[in-house]
């Protein structure tokens, strides 16, 4: 390995970003630093109810405004739904006929300045009809007639994923210990300190500019044809340097669609800047997730088999719900031998903002139950959680149980290092009889009160049912997640302690949002005879370092600086296509990209010089 | 659809006041309305869009400046009140064109990752080094406590200003 190191200039060096110096003098332009001549100003007119139906909206006394150059609603766009995934296609820029959430969009307002407009959403009249609000799991599913989308697996279900590899009960019935275990993962919102923001111009010659704060401009850029009915060639998508991302913008929104319509009809360019009160609306976070899961076990801690339930709060519309349900299930087996596998998922849709993807997408709620339940089992079975995991470690080059492709994997190593570097043999002293009222209310014989739940793909018992609540012996009793009684947090002063646990998520993003067999990245490297090299690819630099990469590999390559090699990103005109920034993709896409780019140039470079000499 | 281009009723609008402001060391005369943030002038007024604004509510400090230098909250400051005093924003830390030593080592050691927070990061470091020009770890965390990095690279953000003080301490 350390001979390796050798063979780079560059790569394995500490550099600066090769954005760095703007970023610390305040050069960087970030979207809602574009100022242009005669922009004027946009603001979205959001709903105050969770649910409910639009009879008639009046902008009347908006228009009337002055300052104010265009009010729009759901009327004055083309009649698209929408979605980042094609088989979601659920969301309206401006809502027309209902509203599914606070803070849906139902009209937009151009004017001279920002508080014009907003003063002018004041003015819009919307006549709404309350419909009841479905705010969770278990009220969705109580109350199939109330329907917060008319499509999907079933009422208020979005979507509902079946997978089995091998025969788990077989696997369950040999086990020495099952372990049977209910959690609840709360959910929570990516929260970039940037607002998302965009500025739109529609050209005297019918073709659109849009600058935004995105991490996936090519996404954007199909779907703003199809939403705005246009074509493609006459858009242009270009992402700013965005101020934080972590999968919250990833999704095309309402305010850049309502920025491009208003430019189209003002003649102006158009900016509107999110409050950080509509970037919660916004969301696409983490879901919150209820989790069944069961789980066989030898004496000695090797796992014989699992069978994992989720149920996903989705919120009110789709958005990337249908990949975030199978993320909650796929991942979980690759960092421990896991030989038979069963997982079930159902996403559910309430009249909340929509969750989505973020850091990690789908994968955290199910670790968490997973490595808890490793230690409840490691706990009864009297094991040390640091050398149950060692044990139990997927070996390199195998594939797993649902047949994802581990390669290398130093896990184990891993788990050794930490071990040793946390200290964790002095400082880790056994189990101990815990104080179960402060640490895990509801553990003894509380009885889950969650929801009846639909049975997802092939029906077996859930943790609504009787068969899982009175299984008794070394199985685990269920934890309830909301238990209004609980103790935790009226625990004395803060204490200190050390714990075990083990994640893993994948890399590279195999499959493009709509499936084709196109590149997923590309890149054009041109030398020019200043010396030069410009390099152009799609990618958005999110504060990940994707600009930097794309300077890094050309020039290890080519045998320049970093500083010798000009980044031109994220520009759906002029730069190939790159599907975005999201799921760890960037540095293997666009990097392997790059580097064939400079081989090549490399090769023409060299050929071009052997003639001559 | 589209509103008649009336002329904008300057009577309804919020009367405007003329403000004399010293910005970056440079004297700036603006004319704004009264209720409007120092955040505000300084992006939109006078260009000066190294400024963020992040929370708009005085909880992320990504809108810090320099008064007098010591930080503000601009989103929370009023122009009005501070005519006659100076403010310092990102674009003018570099002086004499070159880095300030607090923006060379955020550069160097990769502190700055998104960038958003980095500008009211370096302005809060800067009025910790003015005061306390060697500062421990800990008054480094103390005098950060009241900026967020959402891409969580603290742990770099700090190693920047214990080697900005390092490098400013054998420049003296």
């Amino acid at each position: 390995m350390s001979e390796a190191k050798h063979d780079f200039t560059l790569i394995g060096r500490p550099l600066p970003k090769v954005d760095a110096w703007a970023k610390v003098t305040g050069e960087t332009r970030y979207a809602d630093d574009l100022v242009l001549p005669r922009m004027a100003h946009a603001k979205l007119l959001r709903s105050p109810h969770p649910h409910a139906r639009i009879r008639r909206i009046d902008t009347t006394r908006a228009r009337a405004l002055p300052g104010v150059f265009a009010v729009i609603t759901g009327e004055d766009l083309p009649p698209v739904k929408f979605g980042i995934l094609p088989v979601s296609q659920d969301e309206e820029a401006l809502c027309r006929d209902k509203v599914r959430m606070v803070g849906d969009a139902v009209a937009a307002v151009a004017a001279v300045d920002e508080e014009t407009a907003e003063q002018a959403t004041e003015l819009i009249d919307v006549d709404y009809e309350p419909l009841p609000a479905l705010m969770s799991i278990e009220e969705s599913l109580a109350h199939p007639e109330v329907r917060i989308h008319e499509y999907g697996d079933g009422p208020n279900v979005h979507k509902i994923v079946g997978l089995q590899f091998g025969d788990v009960e077989a696997a369950l019935a040999r086990a020495d210990l099952v372990r049977e275990d209910v959690f609840f993962y709360e959910g929570n919102t990516h929260l970039p300190m940037e607002q998302h923001a965009a500025v739109a111009q529609w050209g005297a010659d019918g073709k659109l500019t849009l600058w935004s704060s995105t991490q996936t401009p090519h996404y954007v850029h199909r779907l703003l044809a199809r939403i705005l009915d246009m074509p493609a060639a006459h858009i242009r998508v270009i992402a700013t340097p965005v101020g934080g991302g972590f999968g919250g913008k990833l999704d095309p929104f309402a305010h850049e669609i309502a920025a491009c319509k208003l430019s189209q009809l003002t003649g102006r360019p158009v900016k509107i800047t999110l409050t950080r009160e509509e970037v919660f609306y916004v969301h696409r976070g983490r879901h919150p997730v209820l989790m069944w899961m069961k789980t066989g076990f030898t004496r000695d801690g090797d796992i014989t088999g699992c069978h994992l339930k989720t149920w996903l709060d989705g919120g009110a519309y789709g958005s990337y719900g249908v990949a975030s349900v199978f993320y909650t299930g796929v991942v979980n087996p690759v960092t421990y031998k896991i030989p038979a596998y069963r997982f079930e998922g159902a996403r559910i849709f309430t009249n909340k903002p929509p969750c989505g993807p973020k850091r990690g997408h789908g994968t955290p709620q199910p670790r968490f139950a997973l490595e808890c339940q490793l230690d409840k089992a490691a706990e009864q079975l009297g094991l040390d959680p640091a050398d149950m995991r060692r044990r139990i470690v997927a070996d390199p080059f195998t594939k797993t149980a649902n047949h994802l492709t581990i390669t290398t994997i130093g896990l184990a190593e891993c788990i050794d290092k930490v071990v040793d570097a946390s200290g964790w043999r002095s400082k880790w002293r056994g189990w101990v009889a815990l104080d179960k009222t402060v640490v895990a209310p509801g553990v003894n014989g509380e009885v889950w009160r969650g929801p009846r739940l639909p049975p997802p793909a092939s029906g077996s018992e859930g943790p609504g049912s009787s068969a899982s609540r009175e299984r008794g012996g070394l199985e685990g009793a269920a934890l309830a997640p909301s238990n209004k009684t609980s103790s935790i947090g009226t625990a004395s002063a803060s204490k200190r302690g050390i714990g075990f646990a083990c994640s893993a998520y994948m890399t590279g993003a195999g499959t493009a949002i709509y499936w084709n067999s196109m590149p997923h990245s590309g890149v054009v490297l041109r030398a020019d005879r200043s010396g030069g090299v410009a390099i152009l690819c799609g990618a958005t630099d999110i504060g990940q370092g994707s600009d930097s990469i794309l300077a890094y590999l050309p020039a290890e390559i080519l045998g320049l600086e970093p500083k010798d090699v000009h980044v031109h990103p994220a520009d759906t005109t002029l730069t190939p296509v790159d599907l975005g920034s999201y799921s760890s993709r960037v540095t293997l896409m666009c990097g392997m990209a790059a580097i064939q780019a400079a081989e090549r140039l490399k090769r023409v470079i060299a050929e071009a010089v052997a003639r001559k000499l | 659809m589209l509103s008649p281009g009336e002329p904008r009723d300057l009577a309804r609008r919020p009367p405007k006041t003329r403000l004399g402001l010293t910005i970056n060391g440079e004297a700036c005369e603006v004319l704004v309305p009264v209720h409007k943030t120092l955040l505000e002038v300084l992006r939109e007024d006078l260009g000066l869009t190294g400024t963020k604004h992040g929370c708009e509510l005085g909880e992320c400090g990504t809108c810090t400046v320099l008064v007098d230098g010591l930080p503000v909250l601009s989103c929370l400051a009023l122009p009005v009140e501070l005519q006659g005093r100076a403010v310092t924003t990102v674009e003018g830390m570099a002086r004499d064109g070159g880095l300030h030593p607090l923006q060379q080592a955020f550069a160097e050691l990769g502190a700055a990752q998104c960038g958003y927070c980095t500008p009211g990061i370096l302005l809060t470091a800067q009025a910790l080094l003015d005061e306390v020009p060697s500062p421990t770890r800990q008054q480094i965390k103390d005098a950060l406590a009241g900026n967020l990095c959402r891409c969580t690279g603290y742990t770099k953000i700090l190693d920047a200003v214990e080697l900005a003080a390092l490098r400013s301490g054998a420049r003296r």
